[in-house]
Parts: structure tokens; C-alpha cells; sequence
């Protein structure tokens, strides 16, 4: 997966190709909206992550630019710019999403994989991590071979973090996918859900899948 | 009084200034008065002096006919006539006496230069004539036993006494007309006086001076309300500005805590060689105080735009019992490790409204989580959810904690408020400001009630979205 970073601020641009970069993708950046614009006609990238504010043609025009030459190029808006207007404004000139900075990396990453997702790819049914086993359709769940009790909410969250295999989710993004809602994260909801997972998914089996991110979330992962 | 429209016109399309209006209006009337007086006792007067000249020479022809009858000769008569003249400054007497034939038997000297007989007017009644010299006369003439008598007395007192009662008019009105224009100013001048006290005053108010206010009592009755009215916009105003200031002291105090968090131990993790695992800590650490930064940072952003009207609600129609129901799921191990019971009680029957669905339950999930957190173990948190009327929801969340004092209750949904310093902790004190600001959005309100040892309830009104206007 290719991505161009269109980002003049160089903090930013080099924090965000480095941590995509050790993520799994190749990573371009332009530190300018000519050469943003210029490159992601080329053709070559799956998705472009667009500043506002550049020096040059600024990203509203870019966006334009991609959408008025009919090219299917998933763009995603990331910018302190956090007016209404402004989500609007990049929702209906065709961006795929728009991430308010300060954002929390992992979301970024999330956020990525949906959209470069929403494509024909398709998930197996049955995930297995380790010796945990997820049935999507069946709704089951088992570790080395014996079922795990869930309710169907405990369910939905063992699947994303299943499906994110590897990835680490943030508070927010679980909140959004498992109870579609966009929660205030001073509360520690997410946490009391995790730990009641851990009780069925972690704690009888000796072995942790479930791991705390500090500062950033939860990852489902077999660790060595 | 209705104001004649081209002076109105005027001073409008000057731009004249109040009391330059007032001025001018003050100068036109005083000045129209003087003249409308002055020109009733001018004609009076007028008539008063002609009929005086008018008598003097009726009165000679009558003395003419009496001197002729009494047999006195014609050129003594004239003679006579002509040395009777009973007012020094009276001009000539002119009298003439004719014969039948119309041959002249006596007349005074100069009158055939100045009033050929053909011109008098054979009149007892006398007519104004003008004689070769320009000058106006009165004449009048009768016959007396055949001959034909002709008298003229100058009108005189008409270009003696008039013509300077004229120009001592015309001065007169220019000097009326510049009092009237001065004192006029002073008036209007004064009597505005107290609307340029009340814009200085108004001037002299800054940011720094906002607890000045007008001295309503001192102004007329007139400029009362303007000033009680502007006093009161400065109370708002010095309110607001005050909440302001006080919201961004709360914010670098809230930024200041986990910034220094973060400056502190990095300063001191760069200070030495350490393991990676101690890196790691500290960078894990850092994170965190970044997390609580960015999320301080959004929340305030949110309150600022819902704050504002410029967040726009997607409203949809929901099922109320099942928002409740997935808040309960949400919020039941939260509640479940604080050894509290969550309930949730729908009216019957089933409630639906048209609102903004994450909204309303990021508010009241925030209610929940007050509500829990403030919850002994083995009490109870109550969500209910009844119609308030109008398509109107009212969504109630009681705890049964140990309530809060009367005097927090008007300020708990203020930003940063804290009825408990010992609140503080991880928590912004933002939580119920953002539950009135959606509740707000929707058009609705919040309400607290609570009694101390008994429990507290928070009420958020939903309104229906009500057409536009």
C-alpha cells in the first residue's frame, strides 16, 4: 500500500511517515500543495492524506483537482482546522474522512484500514489468533477448543479486536464500533468492558491476548 | 407640531448636528414671530399716519371755503393758507383758487411747477397725486360761489416717519435674527449637555473599566431609559467578559498541571543514560498526560462551537427506550464494579424523538457517569424517560449520593465549576457544561434538583424540532 503525506509542517509529516512506514506502508511526502497536487495525479498511490493549510494550492483546491479528473483516490482530510463548516465542506468535495488534529496515531491507522478496506477484500469467517478462535457467522467463540460464554455485545468487541489483529484500537474507535457512539472518553467505560473481557478471554487460559497500550488503547495480539 | 418638510430636508441633507437643528429651528421661529409682529404694528401705524395727512388736507379746504366766503380775497387767502402751516416740519401747502373760465385768480408759489391744476381731482374727498417733483400729495377740491378752490398737502409723514421706521426695522431683524440664532445654540447646547456627558461617559468605558456605570438619576426623564438600558448591557457585558476571563485562567490552569507533567519528566529523562524499559515508562507516561491535553483540547473546542450555535444537529427520529437500553449496556460494568444498580424506566407507551443521536448519548452518558460515580455502593442510579409536551422528551438521571449544597446548584453547569475541590483529579469539569450545551442545541434545557444526604436529579429536555422561524 502506497500513501502520499501532503503536510508542510515537518514534525508532523516526518512523525506520520515513520510510524506508517514501521505500520507497513510506502510513504511519500510533499511538503508543498504543487508538488501534492502534481504527485497524487500520478496515479501511483491507494490513498492520500491532505493538510488544509500549504503553502502553494492549499488542499480544499487538491481534493477538487483529484475529484474534477474523476480519479477514484481515497483522500483523507488531516488538519487543525475543526470548524463544522470545514468537515462539511471536505465531506462534500469527496474526502473519504476528516481527523481533527491533535489525533491519536492509531486511530489514523484504524481509520486508514476502513477506508482502504472498503474495497472487494473480504475477512475469512473464522479468525484465529494463537489458539483463540472467532466464528463471524456462528457468533462463537473458542480458546483451544473450549467455548468461551460471551454476551453479544462481549462479542462484538472480541471481533474488532479480532478483525484489528495486531492493531492497537483506541478507546474512542472501540466506543464508535461496538456501541456506535462517540463517547466522552473521561470516563473509563471501555476499560470495564475490556477488563470483563479479559475475566472470559484472558484470565482462564494462563495466556494474555488482550494487551494495554498505555496512553493509546488495546491491542489483540499473540505476543511470544 | 408638524415640521415644514424643506427645513426638515435641509438639515438632513446637511447633516447638520442636533443642535445646530435645534439651532436653526430655535432662530427661524423667533425670527418669524418678530417679523409677523413688527409688520401689524408697521401697518397700523401706516394707516394711522395717512389718515394724519389725509385730515390736515380736508381741513385746509374747509378753511379755504370759509375764508372765501367770508369775503376775504382770493391772494390773501392763499397768503394765509400758506402761513398757517401749524407743524414746522410739515412740507408746502399748496392752494390755488380758479375762476370759472379756468383762468388761475391766486395761488401759492411753485405749485404751477409742481401741481398744474389739471392733476387735482375734482374731489372734496382728498386723492393721492404725485407732483412733478416725485414727491406725493394729498388733494382735494370744491367750488366756492363759482370759482373752483384746489388745496395739495404734502403726504409727508408717510416718507418722514415710515421710511426710517423701515430701516431701523431692517437693522432690527438682522440683530433679532443673530440673538435669536446665539441664544438659540446656547439652548440647544444646553439642553443637550447631558447626552455629551452620557457619550463621554460611554466613551471613557474600556475592558478595564467595565464596572463603570451611567448615573441614571442625574438624566432628564427622556434619556432615562436609554441610560438604564445601556447600564444593563454593560452588566452582561462585564458578566461575560468576566466568564471569560475566568474560563481561560481555568484552562492554563488545566493545561499547566499535564504540561508540566510531560516538560518535567523528559527534562529529567534526558538528563541521564537510563534502560530502554525506563524510556519507555517515561515515554508511556508523557503519552498519557498528552492524551488528557488532546481531549481537554476537543472537549473545549466542542463547548465553543455547541456554545455558538455552529454545530449543526443531524437529527433522526429514535426509539428512546432503545437509546436507554445501549446506554445501560454501555454503563452497567461501570456501575456493576461500583456496586451499583442501573435502571432504566421508558414510559408507556413507547417514546420516540427526533434527535441527534450521539449527542444525546454523550450527554447523557456523561449524566450516568456523574451519577455512578457519586453513587454509594448498593444504592441505585435511575435513568427515566418521560414526554414533556409539545413532542418535547425529558430524559431524568437520579443517584441517591449524598447530594449537593444549595449553593453549588445554579453553577454546577458552568465550565470548570466543582462543588468539591477534592473533585479535581483526571476530571476537567466539563461534563455538564457539555450536557447543557447539546440540551441547548436541541432547543431544550437542563434542571437540577438536589437534596443534601438524599441524592441529586438532573433533568435534560430534548425539544422537538420546531419549524423553521
Amino acid at each position: 500500500m502506497k500513501i502520499l503525506i501532503v503536510e508542510d509542517e515537518k514534525k508532523s509529516a516526518d512523525y506520520l511517515k515513520k510510524g506508517l512506514q514501521e505500520t507497513g506502508f510506502v510513504v511519500d511526502v510533499a511538503d508543498n500543495g504543487d508538488d501534492g497536487l502534481e504527485m497524487s495525479l500520478r496515479g501511483e498511490y491507494d490513498i492520500v492524506l491532505l493538510d488544509i493549510t500549504l503553502p502553494g494550492c492549499d488542499g480544499w483546491h487538491i481534493l477538487t483537482e483529484i475529484r474534477r479528473r474523476g480519479l477514484d483516490l481515497p483522500v483523507m482530510f488531516l488538519t487543525a482546522r475543526d470548524g463544522v463548516n470545514d468537515r462539511v465542506k471536505g465531506l462534500e468535495l469527496g474526502a473519504d474522512d476528516y481527523l481533527p488534529k491533535p489525533f491519536a496515531f492509531s486511530e489514523l491507522v484504524a481509520r486508514l484500514r476502513t477506508i482502504l478496506r472498503r474495497g472487494p477484500a473480504r475477512q475469512a469467517d473464522v479468525l484465529s489468533i494463537g489458539d483463540l478462535e472467532v466464528d463471524s457467522t456462528r457468533r462463537r467463540a473458542a480458546r483451544g477448543g473450549q467455548r468461551i460464554d460471551l454476551t453479544p455485545k462481549e462479542f462484538n468487541l472480541l471481533l474488532l479486536l479480532c478483525r484489528r489483529n495486531g492493531e492497537v484500537l483506541t478507546r474512542t474507535y472501540i466506543a464508535e464500533q461496538v456501541w456506535d457512539m462517540n463517547f466522552d472518553s473521561e470516563t473509563n467505560v471501555i476499560d470495564v468492558h475490556i477488563r470483563r473481557l479479559r475475566q472470559k478471554v484472558d484470565d482462564p487460559f494462563g495466556v494474555p491476548l488482550i494487551h494495554t497500550v498505555r496512553g493509546v488503547g488495546y491491542v489483540l495480539e499473540a505476543r511470544p | 407640531m408638524t415640521v415644514p418638510r424643506p427645513i426638515a430636508l435641509l438639515c438632513r441633507r446637511l447633516k447638520l448636528s442636533l443642535a445646530a437643528r435645534l439651532t436653526v429651528w430655535f432662530a427661524v421661529m423667533a425670527f418669524a414671530m418678530l417679523f409677523a409682529a413688527s409688520l401689524l404694528m408697521y401697518w397700523r401705524v401706516a394707516a394711522h399716519l395717512t389718515g394724519e395727512d389725509e385730515f390736515v388736507a380736508r381741513m385746509r379746504l374747509m378753511l379755504v371755503e370759509a375764508l372765501l366766503t367770508d369775503a376775504v380775497p382770493a391772494p390773501d387767502t392763499v397768503q394765509i393758507i400758506a402761513n398757517s402751516t401749524d407743524r414746522p416740519s410739515d412740507g408746502p401747502m399748496y392752494v390755488r383758487v380758479l375762476l370759472p373760465g379756468g383762468d388761475v385768480l391766486a395761488q401759492t408759489d411753485g405749485m404751477d411747477g409742481e401741481l398744474p391744476a389739471a392733476i387735482i381731482p375734482v374731489s372734496r374727498k382728498p386723492v393721492r397725486v404725485l407732483g412733478a417733483s416725485g414727491r406725493a400729495y394729498w388733494a382735494a377740491s370744491s367750488k366756492v360761489m363759482g370759482d373752483t378752490v384746489q388745496v395739495a398737502a404734502e403726504a409727508d409723514d408717510e416718507v418722514r416717519l415710515l421710511a426710517p421706521y423701515r430701516g431701523h426695522m431692517g437693522v432690527l431683524f438682522g440683530l433679532a435674527f443673530l440673538a435669536a440664532g446665539v441664544i438659540g445654540h446656547r439652548i440647544a447646547r444646553h439642553g443637550l449637555q447631558p447626552v455629551v456627558t452620557l457619550v463621554e461617559t460611554m466613551r471613557g468605558i474600556e475592558t478595564t473599566t467595565l464596572d463603570k456605570r451611567i448615573d441614571v438619576a442625574r438624566l432628564p426623564i427622556e434619556l432615562t431609559a436609554l441610560g438604564e438600558t445601556f447600564n444593563d448591557m454593560l452588566e452582561r457585558l462585564q458578566r461575560s467578559f468576566n466568564r471569560v476571563a475566568q474560563c481561560s485562567d481555568d484552562i492554563a490552569h488545566q493545561l499547566r498541571t499535564p504540561l508540566g507533567i510531560v516538560r518535567g519528566q523528559i527534562e529529567v529523562a534526558l538528563g541521564a543514560q537510563r534502560s530502554p524499559a525506563d524510556y519507555r515508562e517515561i515515554l508511556e507516561s508523557s503519552l498519557e498526560e498528552i492524551v488528557t491535553l488532546s481531549d481537554l483540547v476537543h472537549r473545549m473546542l466542542f463547548l465553543a462551537r455547541a456554545e455558538n450555535q455552529a454545530m449543526a444537529l443531524s437529527r433522526e427520529e429514535t426509539d428512546i427506550g432503545r437509546l436507554l437500553s445501549s446506554v445501560h449496556d454501555l454503563y452497567e460494568p461501570v456501575a456493576g464494579e461500583a456496586g451499583v444498580a442501573l435502571e432504566v424506566s421508558v414510559a408507556d407507551p413507547p417514546l420516540a424523538a427526533s434527535i441527534d443521536r450521539l449527542l444525546t448519548l454523550r450527554a447523557i452518558g456523561n449524566l450516568v457517569s456523574n451519577a455512578i460515580r457519586h453513587a454509594p455502593p448498593g444504592s441505585t442510579v435511575a435513568i427515566q424517560a418521560a414526554p414533556g409536551g409539545g413532542g418535547d422528551v425529558r430524559i431524568t438521571v437520579a443517584d441517591t449520593g449524598q447530594g449537593i449544597a444549595a449553593d453549588h446548584l445554579p453553577h454546577m453547569f458552568e465550565r470548570f465549576y466543582r462543588a468539591e475541590p477534592s473533585d479535581s483529579g483526571a476530571r476537567s469539569g466539563l461534563g455538564l457544561a457539555i450536557v447543557k450545551a447539546i440540551a441547548a442545541l436541541h432547543g431544550g434545557g437542563v434542571g437540577i434538583v438536589s437534596t443534601p444526604g438524599q441524592g441529586t436529579r438532573v433533568t435534560i429536555t430534548f425539544a422537538a424540532p420546531r419549524p423553521a422561524g
